[in-house]
């Protein structure tokens, strides 16, 4: 864990210079990030009240990194392929399945929600007088509870449809991730930035 | 040897409701049979365990020679594609070309064989061109061919539909139909829509958690106690020619088909340049 601002500062500038090389626009990943800003703010104060202003400002830092690294990751990666990459990691292949068939039916599940909740507006449900509306909760709480029973229905049927495609617990890649020299080039840039920030962190090189 | 054989099959619910009772058929390779009956007549249970995901309560289910239990399961399995009435629950993969190659590659054949069949499957249902599509924003007609090419692509001895051609357009449903009119497996269609179980098939199964009927088409047409029973209606263009048959007190064969309801109409209906005489 980067501990030095030297070092923050300098993974901060490979994130950013890595977002303005992917041509993200940058308003789609503002948006995100600024769902995690409160957070950040939130952790940057606590640190500010106990250890001071440069602690602070490293924990925001870091953490803006991190969150700026992740959304980068993921707006420009398929799904799919992050789960192939988990796998060759090693990570588990339950875990992986897991995370491959959530990504996939999520979808269908906010899909039967939506057509609920149109049923119940279609027949006069309205949301209730107030928070505390009996029959209000009792309806959402009515229907939740079905979503989870449609989706366990539905579950059953995709698990059917995968056994009558030889699925045995993993799922198996046509084609397999091939090393490209712009993932050469990336992986040695990346190196020599963290050789670079660590022995920034490690006092080994130091700005002066 | 049979493609299937159902040997008393009986199947029943874990909350005791009896979903199929005493059953027994056969279906040669090649045979096409056309599976029909009210909703709740057993039709899709029957279809599970013939794709080997149900095993019978009672009597016995062989498939390709292997007689159907938990441990066969799997290898009955790779004898036979399941087409299920909603193509969602079978579309998984992020791409067209990956989710008809899934099922091959499942089964650990080379790259090259599996990209082969893909190809191949992908013609055969029309579908060429779409190997980068998402499939989860096709139209249902197209995600029904999808699911087909699936299918296909694991060369199944017998194909078994549920209810394929519901909520297609009539022009999906007549490509969807010249699709399966050009397969040689053994074929067994679940659906409502007669005209095209009558099209498809020359063999009719009517169900109603029993066997009412086994037979061909023509039987079944002129079996109006199983029609009433399973609560079945022909085809309209059968209708018509029915009543015009009951009215007018000519004797045919009723036609389980638009061509053979305008044959019987051409041999029966005078020329134009005679009907003259026959106008009211």
């Amino acid at each position: 864990m980067l501990t030095s601002l030297e070092a923050v500062v300098l993974a901060g500038t490979f994130v950013l210079l890595l977002i303005a090389i992917s041509k993200v626009p940058i308003s789609h990943l503002a948006r995100q990030f600024a769902i995690a800003l409160i957070f950040i703010l939130f952790a940057a104060l606590s640190m500010l009240l106990y250890r001071g202003w440069e602690n602070a400002l490293i924990i925001g830092l870091r953490i803006s990194a991190c969150v700026l690294a992740l959304l980068l990751m993921v707006t420009t990666t398929p799904f799919f392929k992050m789960i192939k990459a988990m796998r060759w990691m090693h990570i588990p292949k339950l875990m992986a399945s897991l995370l491959m068939f959530t990504y996939r039916f999520i979808f269908l599940l906010l899909d039967e929600m939506d057509r609920m909740r149109l049923a119940r507006q279609a027949r006069g449900f309205t949301g209730g007088r107030s928070l505390l509306d009996k029959r209000a909760l009792r309806t959402i709480a009515n229907t939740i509870g079905m979503t989870f029973v449609r989706a366990n229905a539905r579950a059953t049927n995709i698990y059917d449809a995968l056994l009558m495609r030889g699925y045995s617990g993993e799922i198996r890649d046509f084609e397999r991730l091939k090393t490209k020299p712009r993932d050469v080039i990336f992986a040695v840039c990346f190196g020599m930035v963290v050789a670079l920030t660590l022995s920034v962190e490690l006092g080994v090189l130091t700005w002066t | 040897m049979d493609v299937i054989r159902l040997e008393g099959v009986s199947f029943r619910y874990p909350d005791g409701r009896l979903a199929l009772e005493d059953l027994s058929v056969s279906m040669a390779p090649g045979e096409r049979v056309a599976l029909v009956g009210p909703n709740g007549a057993g039709k899709s249970t029957l279809l599970h365990i013939m794709a080997g995901l149900f095993v019978p309560s009672a009597g016995k289910a062989v498939v390709k020679g292997v007689e159907l239990n938990r441990k066969s399961a799997p290898e009955v399995r790779r004898h036979v594609g399941l087409m299920f009435q909603d193509p969602d629950d079978q579309i998984f993969m992020p791409s067209v070309w990956e989710d008809v190659a899934f099922g091959p590659t499942n089964y650990g054949l080379p790259e090259d064989e599996v990209r082969r069949r893909v190809v191949e499957a992908m013609r055969m249902t029309g579908i060429e061109g779409f190997e980068e599509r998402v499939p989860h924003r096709l139209s249902l007609g197209e995600k029904k061919r999808v699911a087909m090419a699936g299918l296909l692509t694991m060369s199944p001895d017998l194909l078994l539909l549920d209810e394929p051609t519901a909520n297609l357009d009539p022009q999906g449903r007549r490509e969807f139909v010249e699709i399966l009119e050009k397969r040689n497996e053994a074929i067994v269609i679940a659906t409502h829509d007669l005209s095209v179980a009558f099209h498809l098939a020359k063999r009719v199964l009517v169900l109603k958690t029993k066997l009412l009927y086994d037979g061909d088409v023509f039987g079944l047409i002129q079996d109006r106690k199983v029609l009433r029973e399973a609560r079945l209606e022909l085809p309209s263009f059968s209708r018509l020619i029915q009543r015009w048959a009951e009215e007018t007190g000519k004797e045919f064969r009723p036609p389980a088909t638009v061509d053979e309801a305008l044959e019987i109409l051409r041999h029966n209906y005078c020329c134009r340049d005679q009907g003259a005489k026959h106008e009211h």
